[in-house]
């Protein structure tokens, strides 16, 4: 009797368990994560490669923008560059989580300027004109610090992420990262940039000036060497 | 006062005789099988000379083994005779110290004792022997006999299986690839036993230089035999003159090449023998495919050229997977990559490459803004590759990253991203330095249920010494930082590298170790700083540490965080660089900031 009873208690339980799981899952499943660019997966899996390749250009002009208002908080005279900043970096781990993405189906966007403020290092100095620049903007900040290095991050709220280090060595590099993209083949996408860019970095350039970005219809001129 | 004799660098050169005498009497029956094939269908003069050949090799490689025994044994001599000297000195030490005491007390007690104490002294605690134990001379000898291949003055003709003999030359190849490791391993061990046991005299040191020898003549006979069967298929089937084998079988190469390609060079040598060839770009374009493929493997040629033949090589690969797959050996190379694999592993590292190629155009300057593909080739049945984001031959700063289990030539594409992740990092760092990151494939990396073996290390220890010391001697002069990186496995491996370089690197930085053995802890090392970091996620590093230590537990080793921190996130399992999730050489890993610093700066 006493056995008949528990059985029967966990028929229920498992029961109740399930449905709620299914309906979890089913409720989960209306809401796909979306990208820095607030689409889904599969809205992505619609476009084609010439439509990410504009998309992508719109960003990177976006990436410019951000870069260069917060360059100007600190230093309008000339940045010296990170590398190039044109081709899409490694998904799978961006700066932000997007569930469901790997190094194969989803980038993200990174550029890097850095400059040596004159004198003395002062990095709570250095960073002070930029934390005021992010609270004005109403963005969330955080503050780090990694072996000597000053670090003050802001999430916009909308796809990017701006870091501004005063490193112990008296060096400032000022970072805008994208959060994660989806793409339909991160390969192909890099390749297809990498094939028509003029590959002409500036070593230092103004806040604002960087090197036209390519157009779809430009001539492959870097196919793959072997 | 002690001796000069350290006992791991003896341990090291007795475990190392003992196992490559092993591995040349083991190799007998194979090598005996395939020449018993080739001799099928082969007749005439030309099959008594590659029957002379084969004896004269048989027998050299037994006398070889029996050389690296005898030394085996004279070392186990003077490790004995080390251990009783080291006992004798102690004992009088002590004993000094003890007459000492007794001197306190004789001048305490006055003359009327000092009788009575001699006598109990002498009686009692008598003073050990004065007489230093001398150390036998030990006797490292062997030379290798050269080998008659040619026999036009016979007049006849011969006959043989083209196919049979390029049979022979690619499996006899394959096994003597095998046994370049085990010389560079001999010589390595020799050189360190050396400089560290100066205690103990040497009569006589030929078995290095012997060795290669040996080797020198295996792989002129590979290459006479392809020569002869060359001629053969030209010839359509049938006999030849012996006259005609003759002119057929001397080599075509020039004098200056053919001692580049001696496979027993050192990667000195190998800097050297390129120097004096005067070789431009265009020469190793116009290179054919087989001397390219032997081209791409050489320590100590330039990055830049080597660059060139092993993309020739990568390319004709891409093309033509069956006739690479042939020319490798690997068709007769047991656990060797199955054709298919080969077909997949290219492809992959051909895609690999090409990321390389366009990360690379982004590296700011002074890095050079290009990639480089420095080895294609094949290391105990595995392709194996190296990968360069920056300029190997110019850099400042060298960064060398070794693999751990499992690993591939198709995993470059993760490898690169990882490197070109590691360089701008660098860069932030230190802007003024040119950098270059080296994602090296180059050796078989173990399958998980081997990585409780050291055997892969040892082999790959040596590839990656011979890689190391070749940056050096291509170069000409050091550059101002080289480090190298060793995940799981490839730690062990980097470990067993750098007991044998002969030049030093400035640090050596694990991740996720599965350890280092006894003879590879750091005071045996030829580096100046170990660093070691392991996350508190990673589960399977320990599961690989059987018969191991972890390197964070060993004295004279830094260790570093890779967890989360202020500035940075934890790994999430053991990965290098995973797809999905946080390895230690992902961007935002606190691992891969702090690696980066150790890289541009030299400490954390």
């Amino acid at each position: 009797m006493m056995n008949t009873m528990q059985s029967t208690l966990r028929t229920i339980t498992t029961a109740v368990l399930t449905l709620g799981l299914l309906s979890g899952c089913a409720a989960g499943g209306t809401q796909m994560p979306t990208d820095a660019a607030g689409l889904t997966q599969d809205e992505v899996a619609e476009m084609s490669l010439h439509q990410e390749f504009d998309a992508y250009r719109d960003h990177y002009e976006h990436m410019q923008q951000l870069l260069r208002n917060a360059q100007l908080q600190v230093h309008d005279g000339e940045w010296e560059w990170g590398g190039g900043d044109d081709l899409p970096g490694i998904g799978g781990d961006g700066v932000a989580p997007l569930p469901g993405s790997d190094t194969k189906n989803s980038y993200d966007m990174s550029t890097t300027r850095l400059w040596s403020p004159p004198g003395p290092t002062d990095q709570q100095r250095d960073l002070q004109p930029m934390i005021d620049y992010f609270t004005e903007q109403g963005w969330d900040i955080e503050r780090r610090t990694i072996t000597g290095d000053e670090e003050v991050w802001a999430t916009t709220g909308n796809g990017w992420q701006i870091q501004y280090t005063a490193q112990e060595n008296g060096d400032n590099p000022l970072t805008v990262y994208s959060e994660p993209f989806w793409t339909n083949d991160a390969n192909a996408l890099s390749t297809a940039i990498y094939g028509r860019s003029t590959v002409k970095f500036p070593d230092r350039s103004l806040p604002g000036v960087y090197p036209d970005f390519p157009q779809w219809d430009d001539p492959i001129i870097n196919p793959p060497k072997i | 006062m002690g001796i000069e004799f350290d006992d791991a660098a003896a341990s090291r050169l007795i475990d190392c005789g003992v196992e490559v005498a092993m591995t040349l009497r083991a190799s007998g029956a194979p090598r005996q099988s395939i020449a018993d094939a080739a001799l099928l269908d082969f007749d005439g003069a030309y099959s008594r000379l590659f029957e002379a050949a084969r004896v004269t090799e048989s027998q050299d490689r037994i006398r070889l083994a029996k050389a690296l025994e005898s030394l085996v044994e004279q070392l186990r001599t003077v490790q004995r005779q080390a251990d009783a000297e080291r006992k004798r000195l102690a004992d009088v030490t002590a004993w000094r110290q003890r007459e000492a005491d007794r001197d306190l007390v004789r001048a305490s007690g006055g003359l009327p004792m000092q009788p009575v104490l001699d006598w109990s002294s002498s009686v009692f605690d008598p003073e050990p022997s004065g007489t230093p134990q001398r150390p036998s001379p030990v006797s490292a000898v062997f030379s290798a006999r050269s080998r008659q291949r040619t026999g036009g003055r016979s007049g006849g003709r011969s006959g043989a299986d083209p196919a049979r003999l390029r049979k022979f030359a690619a499996v006899a190849r394959v096994q003597d690839s095998s046994t370049e490791q085990d010389l560079v391993r001999v010589r390595n061990a020799w050189t360190v036993f050396r400089s560290r046991c100066s205690w103990v005299p040497v009569d006589g040191a030929s078995l290095p230089g012997g060795f290669a020898d040996y080797l020198a003549e295996n792989a002129d006979d590979a290459s006479w035999i392809d020569r002869i069967a060359g001629a053969f298929s030209a010839a359509g089937g049938g006999s030849l003159a012996n006259a005609a084998l003759d002119v057929a079988g001397t080599s075509k190469l020039p004098l200056g090449l053919q001692r580049l390609l001696d496979p027993s060079l050192t990667p000195a040598e190998v800097a050297a023998a390129w120097a004096a060839l005067g070789f431009t770009d265009a020469d190793i374009r116009a290179l054919p495919l087989t001397t390219q493929l032997q081209f791409a493997g050489l320590d100590g040629v330039p990055a830049a050229q080597r660059d060139i033949a092993s993309r020739a090589v990568l390319s004709a690969a891409v093309r033509d997977p069956e006739r690479l797959y042939r020319l490798m050996g690997l068709p007769y190379t047991y656990g060797a990559v199955s054709l298919d694999e080969f077909r997949e592993q290219v492809v992959a590292l051909r895609d690999g490459l090409n990321r390389a190629d366009e990360l690379a155009t982004r590296v700011q300057a002074p890095s050079v803004a290009g990639a480089q593909l420095v080895g294609f080739g094949v290391s105990d049945g595995s392709l194996v590759a190296a990968v360069v984001i920056g300029d190997l031959d110019t850099a400042s700063n060298v960064t060398v990253n070794v693999p751990g289990a499992t690993s591939a030539v198709d995993s470059m594409d993760e490898k690169v991203r990882a490197a070109n992740g590691l360089l701008a990092t660098a860069w932030k760092q230190r802007r003024s330095e040119s950098f270059a990151v080296v994602s090296w494939i180059g050796y078989r990396a173990p399958g998980a249920v081997e990585v409780p073996s050291q055997a892969r290390a040892t082999a790959g220890g040596a590839n990656l010494a011979s890689f190391l010391d070749g940056i050096h001697d291509s170069r000409g002069s050091a550059p101002r930082s080289l480090t190298v990186l060793g995940h799981s496995y490839g730690s062990t491996t980097a470990a067993e590298a750098l007991a044998q370089t002969r030049y030093r690197v400035d640090s050596l930085v694990t991740y996720g170790s599965v350890g280092f053995t006894d003879t590879t802890t750091p005071d045996h090392l030829n580096v100046d700083h170990v660093y070691a970091t392991e996350g508190s996620a990673d589960h399977t590093a320990i599961l690989g540490r059987i018969g191991r230590t972890d390197p964070r537990d060993l004295p004279d080793v830094d260790t570093f965080s890779a967890d989360d921190s202020a500035g940075g996130s934890a790994v999430t399992g053991h990965d290098m660089f995973p797809d999905s999730g946080v390895g230690y050489l992902s961007r935002d890993a606190t691992a891969q900031q702090t690696i980066a610093k150790i890289i541009a700066t030299g400490k954390p």
